[in-house]
């Protein structure tokens, strides 16, 4: 490049910071407008700077590495970072270290886009490519209705990690492996990127579709305020927003967070929101994370009730422009406050009363006829599991009809118990009796929670009843629960000692994903 | 070469044309030079002048031979094996050198490890050896092996002036089982007979109507065809080794009782469905126990085969033989695979680990394919990190996993096992446990109070009449023959006869009159023998010798036994309260060894027929021996206990879920002696830093010696050890 060239760009470049906001052209002010980009996950505007900024100062190797973390590409971070120049440097030989085990769990990952929505999914395990429409879908959803409901646009396309086990969660997303265990911590929204398990990790799945939408609804948040939302903003909101990307299902109860931070107050096991630490994944047990969880969520809903959505925005703007200079803990005092008077009022007028003034944000939505709320889990529960324990043995070597005579007899123990109503209604069925499994699977309002495998077989004879919707309403809310369990993905068909299901899903999708099932169910 | 100079004052030398070596003085009138000749020469002497070089006309001719490495030969190599089918590999070489050998080796080869063992170290002269040695199928280095092994015998030779030359034979290659391959072969054999358990559950099930007499009695001939059947199924399931490789001794205790527990007949229908019930779902769990261990030790293996290749590409990265670390990757990636195939199999956590290593092992092969070796590496560095912590996928230390979003998850499944029969099982071995440890200790008490009460007796007298019989005993015997020839002739038994009653006037000596007397009922029956031996061939040894050292022993053996029994008498009255106080203790001993026998007899937690047996022994030698010390009669309660103590010894198996990480081989069954009365080999010897626990050891080999009191051990050896004890 000639001397007047070289003048011209970086000329140029001066011009292009004071035009783009209220950056100053100096080196530090650029880097930290690169920066900025990054962690708003602008990566082409952060890309753009960077190709313009012709040095390579350890502050701009470092945010070229941090840009390349939040593309996936850690190997090429590790390799920006291996250099002794930033040994140093804590925040880099922290990056150096999070490359690194990223790297050793993402290369050679199966990647597919849909570059119609905007969605990149990298899978650790190739064998979860049968999940991957379905993971499109929901991410695509949730990413536009959280979008609407918080004002908040995220660039295309959505980088998600689909990961096999705790331990590359770990690896991926910088979270020690011994917190994500001790509060069995299922998905990270870190690095411009959603981190998330694999459901086939957790044996009996887990409602990863919420949960993706949680996820996505953090980096939104982190987005408009420039990562400087603070811990319980930041989870109030992802807690609440995780349902609202879908309609309303059964056991969804919107006073799931007044209830049991209600309880935790008056039994003095309260977390307290200036004591959820740098993360909930890294509280001491899965029970506080699920009370600080609760506390979050319902400090969150009495804000907006208080504030409402143009308050909320506005905090959210806030915190974006004076992060650095005090945003984050800015409302500290009023947090506080806040969050003592929205305990009071919900301690004082009852959960629902509460629920009932409050305002909504976003569209209200209709609830479900027969949508209970939560109920406490059946004392029974345990002698269920002592008679259920050689019946599941005769399930599974196809003796269906000793199977149903065995369940037959449990089931009044455990009547509100999905899992055993579920089993002894396939037990009967697989014998061929029909009405004997309608009778053994009941009605929603027999459960007392909601179970992947009832659901799937009730999503099955609802359609076979010719009531499509409600029908598939229920599959789509089994698949959520637990897309690998073959009930689930084959649309509640099933097999009983081996093989696969007589009926397949004519839906291509569904088809892949039940037959994926059927073999992880054979292993 | 030497020589001796015709003048002196010369400048003598040896040459070759192009290279010169000068002579020097012998210190004996003579001259010597040394040549090293590195290839074929004609050498000449020379003189030198300053620049003018005289050489004689004769001419030396030189043909170097160059050293040859050493030529090794082993038996039947090369050839291919099987690991798994091996009971002991044997190998016999043959080597030999131009010049002589130094060193012979067995080497172990697996991927990039190399085990190198010197076999023997020669004196560099000797030109051939011959040798053999046993290669154990169980040995470390081969037992920690994924990849096949190549076996040979190498030869260094004794060239001291190159590099060492070393002679290779061809290679025996070792084929290991697949990593988990034992495992799964046990889990899958175990799986099926409580299947069988399951279907005769089925059938148990299946409801009946109205049955006429025939027909129940039909039933009941085939439920009990059935219970033969699936008793026998489980039994073999339990006690069978898989590749060498067989169930721990608590879990195959915990199956062979549930076997004998289904063999049991049941009064009704109803007591034969909940029996069948119970066992199925004890199996159940255990099996459940079995797969959980052995997933987590098989994926710990798995991690290395994954490091393995993450190496063998790092070195194919940044060496030249690329070509030789591809194949060592490639054969690394064959046994992962494979290994992930067998550790799928292993329940639950096999299933998830399993799954894990399969899907991790494609992501490798993606990066290699993708033509990019770091990918490979870098993937096959985080499955090795993986499966060296084998945990499961997912866990939380919650009830149930905390579930961060989406609350009321899918969950609601039973969980935890539907019996207890393995936790009743763990809790009857650990009362075993406990009753082994409280009856040795009761053991222990018995031998101090008699040992004691035998210090409290006046004994010089005794000992100064002793030391002289024992003078006299000495005195005849010493007519025998000190040697012989095979123990079956004249002179071999009478020489025996000599040892023995030696070892009597010994013993009488030491005042060791147990022992003594049985030393001396052993020189008499000899005695005898070789009398008869000495009629049928006069000639060979003196029959008044013979006839002289059976009347001396004759009485002194006598004498030795009535002081005996006057001793143990005098000990036992002094030490009788104590002694009653231990029988009590022996009589609350058996009636505990007797209610477990009972739990395992009629309980849920069934134990095998052969440890309710030694139980039930034990419990009745125990009784025997309590009455005996509470009678006063030391010697032979603390004998009784002795006994009672083997049979709890051989009853405890140990828990059910206890490590088998050494995994029992199915060459590890107990030895035996000639007669084949079984031999403990598996003592524990604890380590030199521990000395307390050293020093006890010595004490219990000792006495284990000196208190042998079988045939096994020979006269010599037990004063052997009871000179140590001294």
């Amino acid at each position: 490049m000639s001397p007047f060239k070289r003048w011209f760009a970086a000329a140029t470049l001066l011009v292009a910071a004071v035009v783009a906001g209220p950056t100053s052209a100096s080196p530090r002010s650029l880097t930290r407008t690169v920066a900025d980009a990054i962690t708003e996950m602008d990566v082409e505007r952060a890309r753009r700077w960077l190709d313009r900024i012709d040095a390579n100062s350890p502050a701009v190797v470092f945010e070229r590495a941090r840009l390349a973390v939040y593309l996936g590409e850690c190997e090429l971070a590790a390799t920006m970072l291996n250099v002794p120049q930033f040994l140093d440097s804590k925040e880099a030989v922290q990056l150096a270290a999070l490359a690194q085990s990223c790297a050793r769990a993402t290369v050679a990952g199966f990647v597919v886009e849909d570059k119609e929505r905007g969605i990149w999914l990298r899978m650790q395990d190739d064998s979860d490519r049968a999940l991957a429409p379905f993971i499109f879908d929901v991410a695509a959803r949730a990413r536009d209705a959280v979008g609407r409901d918080l004002g908040v646009d995220l660039p295309k396309p959505l980088r998600i990690d689909l990961v096999r086990d705790l331990f590359s969660l770990s690896a991926v997303s910088g979270l020690p492996l011994t917190a994500a265990e001790t509060t069995g911590t299922l998905a990270v929204a870190r690095w411009g990127r959603v981190i998330i398990l694999t459901p086939r990790a957790t044996g009996l799945g887990y409602p990863w579709q919420d949960t993706l939408a949680h996820e996505i609804t953090h980096l939104m948040l982190t987005r408009a305020s420039r990562d400087q939302a603070p811990l319980w903003l930041q989870e109030g909101i992802a807690k609440r927003e995780e349902t609202r990307w879908r309609a309303e299902r059964a056991f969804d109860d919107p006073n799931w967070a007044d209830v049991i931070a209600r309880t935790a107050l008056v039994s003095g096991r309260s977390v307290g929101i200036d004591k959820l630490g740098p993360s909930l994944a890294m509280l001491p047990t899965a029970e506080a994370a699920s009370t600080a969880y609760a506390e979050v969520t319902s400090f969150m809903d009495f804000f907006l009730r208080e504030a409402g959505e143009p308050g909320f925005r506005m905090l959210l703007a806030d915190l974006r422009g004076y992060g650095a200079e005090g945003g984050a803990d800015g409302g500290a005092s009023q947090r506080d406050g806040l969050f003592t008077f929205g305990v009071e009022a919900a301690l004082g007028s009852g959960p629902s009363e509460a629920a009932a003034r409050g305002r909504s944000l976003g569209t209200e939505r209709e609830r479900e006829p027969g949508t209970r709320a939560s109920a406490r889990r059946s004392k029974t529960h345990a002698s269920s599991c002592v008679a259920s324990g050689s019946v599941d043995l005769l399930s599974r070597r196809g003796h269906a009809k000793p199977a149903s005579i065995e369940y037959d007899l449990a089931l009044p123990q455990a009547k509100e118990e999905p899992a055993v109503r579920w089993r002894a209604a396939r037990a009967s069925l697989a014998a061929g009796d029909r009405a004997a499994s309608e009778r053994n699977l009941g009605v929603l309002a027999d459960i007392n929670h909601p179970h992947y495998g009832w659901l799937a077989l009730t999503g099955r004879f609802q359609r076979e009843l010719g009531r499509g919707a409600e029908g598939d309403a229920d599959l789509l809310h089994a698949l959520g629960l637990n897309p690998y369990s073959e009930d689930a993905a084959c649309e509640g068909h099933f097999t009983l000692g081996g093989g696969q299901p007589d009926t397949l899903p004519k839906d291509p999708a569904w088809r892949a994903l039940c037959e994926e099932a059927s073999i992880a169910a054979q292993d | 070469m030497r020589g001796v100079p015709e003048r002196f004052g010369r400048t003598l030398l040896l040459t070759d044309g192009k290279r010169e070596v000068p002579f020097t003085s012998d210190a004996a009138g003579g001259v010597v030079a040394r040549w090293n000749l590195d290839s074929d020469a004609e050498l000449r002497v020379g003189a030198r002048f300053g620049e003018v070089l005289v050489l004689e006309a004769e001419s030396i001719p030189l043909r170097a031979l160059s050293d040859l490495a050493p030529k090794v030969v082993l038996e039947g190599a090369p050839k291919t094996l099987e690991l798994a089918k091996l009971e002991q590999l044997e190998l016999r070489y043959d080597v030999s050198d131009d010049h002589g050998l130094r060193q012979v080796d067995l080497v172990l080869r697996s991927g990039g490890r190399e085990d190198r063992r010197v076999l023997g170290k020669l004196d560099g002269e000797s030109r051939t050896e011959r040798g053999a040695h046993a290669l154990d199928p169980r040995d470390p280095f081969l037992r920690r092996m994924f990849l096949p092994v190549s076996v040979t015998i190498e030869a260094r030779d004794n060239d001291v002036a190159g590099a060492n030359k070393w002679g290779k034979s061809e290679p025996v290659t070792l084929l290991p089982p697949a990593v988990g391959e034992p495992e799964a072969l046990r889990y899958k054999a175990i799986a099926a007979a409580r299947d069988q358990v399951t279907d005769w559950l089925a059938a148990l099930l299946e409801p009946v109507g109205e049955l006429t007499p025939e027909q129940r009695a039909e039933r009941r001939r085939t439920e009990d065809e059935r219970a033969t059947k699936v008793s026998a199924a489980l039994r073999d399931a339990a006690t069978n080794a898989y590749a060498g490789l067989r169930v721990n001794a608590g879990a195959e205790a915990f199956l062979v009782g549930q076997s004998r527990a289904l063999e049991r007949r049941s009064p009704t229908a109803a007591a034969m469905q909940r029996k069948v019930e119970e066992a199925l779902l004890a199996v159940d769990a255990a099996l459940r126990a079995l797969g959980q261990r052995d997933a987590q030790t098989v994926a710990k293996r798995l991690g290395d085969v994954a490091e393995e290749a993450a190496e063998a590409l790092k070195e194919a990265r940044e060496t030249e033989a690329q070509r030789q670390r591809l194949h060592r990757y490639q054969a690394a990636m064959t046994a992962l695979q494979r290994g992930a195939e067998q550790l799928i199999v292993l329940d639950a956590l096999g299933q998830d680990l399993g799954s894990v290593a399969a899907g991790e092992t494609r992501r490798i092969r993606r990066g290699e394919q993708a033509g990019s070796l770091l990918e490979a590496e870098l993937a096959a560095r985080h499955l090795a990190a993986r499966l060296r912590r084998p945990m499961p996928s997912f866990s939380s230390t919650g009830k149930g996993g905390g579930v961060e979003s989406g609350h009321g998850g899918g969950g609601g499944e039973p969980q935890g096992d539907a019996t207890k029969a393995h936790d009743r099982f763990n809790q009857l071995q650990e009362e075993i446990e406990r009753l082994v440890e409280e009856h040795r200790s009761g053991i222990d008490q018995v031998e101090r109070a008699l040992s004691e009460a035998e210090d409290q007796a006046d004994l010089e007298g005794l000992r100064k009449e002793a030391a002289e019989r024992a003078a006299k005993l000495r005195d005849k015997f010493e007519e025998l023959p000190s040697s012989g020839g095979s123990p079956d002739s004249v002179r071999g038994t009478s020489s025996l006869a000599r040892e023995h009653g030696n070892a009597m006037a010994q013993r009488l000596e030491r005042l060791m009159l147990e022992d003594g007397v049985e030393s001396g009922r052993s020189a008499r029956s000899l005695l005898e023998d070789a009398k008869k031996k000495a009629q049928q061939n006069p000639g060979y040894v003196s029959e008044s010798d013979l006839d002289d050292a059976a009347r001396e022993l004759a009485e002194q053996l006598a004498w030795a036994e009535q002081a005996l029994e006057r001793q143990r008498q005098k000990a036992s009255d002094r030490a009788r309260d104590a002694l009653s106080e231990m029988g009590r203790k022996e009589q609350e001993l058996a009636r505990r060894a007797g209610n477990v026998a009972g739990q395992g007899a009629h309980g849920d937690a069934s134990l095998p027929d052969q440890l309710l047996d030694g139980l039930e022994q034990a419990e009745s030698v125990m009784r025997e021996a309590s009455r005996e010390l509470e009678a006063g009669r030391g010697k032979r309660g603390l004998e009784l206990q002795r006994e009672a103590q083997r049979l709890l010894e051989q009853s405890d198996t140990g828990r059910l879920d206890q490590e088998d990480d050494s995994g029992r081989r199915d060459s590890e069954r107990p030895s035996k002696n000639q007669d084949g009365k079984e031999m403990s080999t598996d003592a524990d010897v604890p380590r030199p830093d521990d000395r307390k626990a050293a020093e006890e050891f010595r004490r219990r080999v000792l006495e284990g010696l000196s208190r042998d009191k079988g045939q096994r051990l020979s006269p010599a050896v037990q004063r052997y050890a009871e000179g140590l004890l001294q």
